[in-house]
């Protein structure tokens, strides 16, 4: 063997050695970070935050949650040691002695002044969205709830859904603008035969706007009829008609109106029974909640799940007792 | 005189080469003998998955860490022997139908265990079987007092 190929040998080796205990962490020097298949470990540096160590290492600034939780909320200042996961964990929210469940919050009306239990004043809707965004809450969408469900992804800690019923013009006027100065995302469940009936309805047109606007518009039946309660002296055939129309025309028609994916249904009154349940399963909606109270564990049955309704007479303290995000085993 | 030239240049590559790979900077490799020491507390309380996930920092951090490998395939074996024990458990309270307890168990299987196909398919089962399957509301009318939505 010539003196060359010893050399080239020699530096093979050592670089062999070398190359599984270095693995190259994208954006830092090798002497800031280390990574495996399961986490990165990184130096924080000058001007690092959960935000710009999740869009460098997880992609999006948005997952920042993910660091955050791992280090129970600690802040993150230069020189710190910060553990990235980088596969998801804690799928289900399964932790410690117990497991995550998402409070799914229902108002209705929102009014300068209210007129009933129903319609909740902006300055207490503000309130609440005020003391959700200060006490670390994070808004997630319906889609986002769909994948916890199915044990496919894994939620911010303490994750919210907040949901507005039935089509109110102040869903446009007043909730709108101040979810988005909050930064939550909301979904509006209509029921369609509400929908331009009057000045305090949404119009189909205000709608697709709230849709382009980044909120989620989804199912609540056609007439806002209970769907457990039949009418008296139904059959079993007017029964069918008139759930197809609540649940299964309903999807077609704000589909075609609105030009998007209705996949969630809200029952009205919050009543259902193996039946609807069975016509809106079928109907391809993968959610339907109704209105027992609670927080939802992942393993909840998908077209069962629970919400809270929002009233006007529930103050702070109320309010704060439903965001239950937490139950032991 | 070549050879000489070629050794103490292949000695050179050798150290530089080895100072790049071997050393940890000293604020990881400290990092790291912490995560050891929280991954032994969490093996002690019996947090099999909280223990292995901390052996899996230590190794991100340095693959070759003592003992790293060893202890997450110890861990791993008995978070299957564990798991197993819990998902029986928890299919006799199902057949019992007492749906907590049995929730409880696959639980804890799929806390040791997250990837535990049976034991998710065991929870999603026994809330579908036995949780409540109607829900009426009080009668009311619409903006009224009743149970609303």
């Amino acid at each position: 063997m010539g003196h060359r190929s010893l050399l080239l040998l020699g530096l093979v080796l050592l670089l062999g050695a070398c190359a599984p205990a270095l693995q190259e962490v994208k954006g830092m020097k090798e002497a800031d970070a280390r990574a495996s298949e399961d986490f990165v470990v990184v130096v924080a540096r000058e001007g690092d935050t959960a935000e710009t160590l999740a869009k460098r290492y997880l992609g999006k600034a948005e997952r920042s949650w993910v660091i955050t939780d791992f280090r129970d909320g600690a802040p993150i200042k230069s020189g710190d040691v910060v553990v990235i996961p980088l596969r998801p964990r804690r799928l289900g929210g399964i932790d410690g002695d117990g497991h995550q469940v998402v409070p799914v919050l229902t108002y209705h009306d929102i009014e300068p002044v209210s007129k009933n239990r129903f319609a909740i004043t902006t300055e207490l809707f503000e309130q609440q969205l005020k003391y959700l965004k200060e006490n670390g809450y994070v808004g997630i969408t319906l889609d986002e709830l769909d994948r916890f469900l199915r044990y496919e992804q894994p939620l911010p800690k303490k994750a919210v859904v907040i949901t507005i019923d039935d089509g109110y013009k102040s869903a446009k006027t007043i909730a709108a603008p101040l979810l988005k100065r909050y930064g939550f995302p909301a979904i509006f469940f209509i029921y369609t035969d509400f929908i331009g009936g009057g000045k305090n309805a949404l119009s189909w047109d205000e709608l697709r706007e709230l849709k382009a606007e980044g909120f989620d518009v989804q199912g609540h039946s056609k007439t806002h009829s209970n769907l457990a309660v039949p009418p008296a002296n139904e059959n079993s055939a007017d029964r069918a008609t008139r759930l197809d129309a609540e649940i299964v025309a309903t999807k077609q028609l704000m589909e075609k109106r609105i030009g998007a994916d209705v996949r969630y249904f809200a029952y009205p009154y919050g009543g259902y029974d193996p039946d609807v349940v069975a016509k809106v399963k079928a109907a391809g909606y993968q959610v339907g909640f109704g209105t027992r109270k609670g927080s939802n564990p992942f393993f909840m049955d998908r077209y069962r799940l629970k919400r809270y309704n929002v009233f006007m007479e529930k103050d702070l303290t109320k309010f704060v007792q439903m965001l239950q995000t937490f139950e032991k085993d | 005189m070549a050879l000489l030239r070629h050794g103490t240049l292949l000695v050179g590559i050798s150290v530089i080469a080895l100072s790049g790979c071997a050393t940890i900077p000293t604020g990881l490799s400290e990092v790291g003998r912490r995560y050891e020491e929280e991954a032994q507390r969490f093996e002690r309380d019996g947090r099999l998955r909280d223990s292995l996930e901390r052996w899996k920092i230590v190794s991100a951090i340095d693959p070759q860490y003592p003992g790293a490998s060893q202890k997450k395939t110890e861990i791993e074996a008995k978070i299957k022997e564990q798991s197993n024990r819990h998902i029986v458990a928890g299919k006799e309270l199902l057949q019992r139908r007492e749906k907590q307890g049995a929730q409880r168990e696959f639980l804890a299987a799929l806390r040791l265990d997250p990837m535990k196909r049976e034991a998710l398919e065991l929870l999603y089962q026994s809330e579908q079987q036995l949780g409540e399957q109607t829900a009426f509301a009080r009668p009311g009318r619409k903006g009224g007092a009743q149970a609303g939505s």
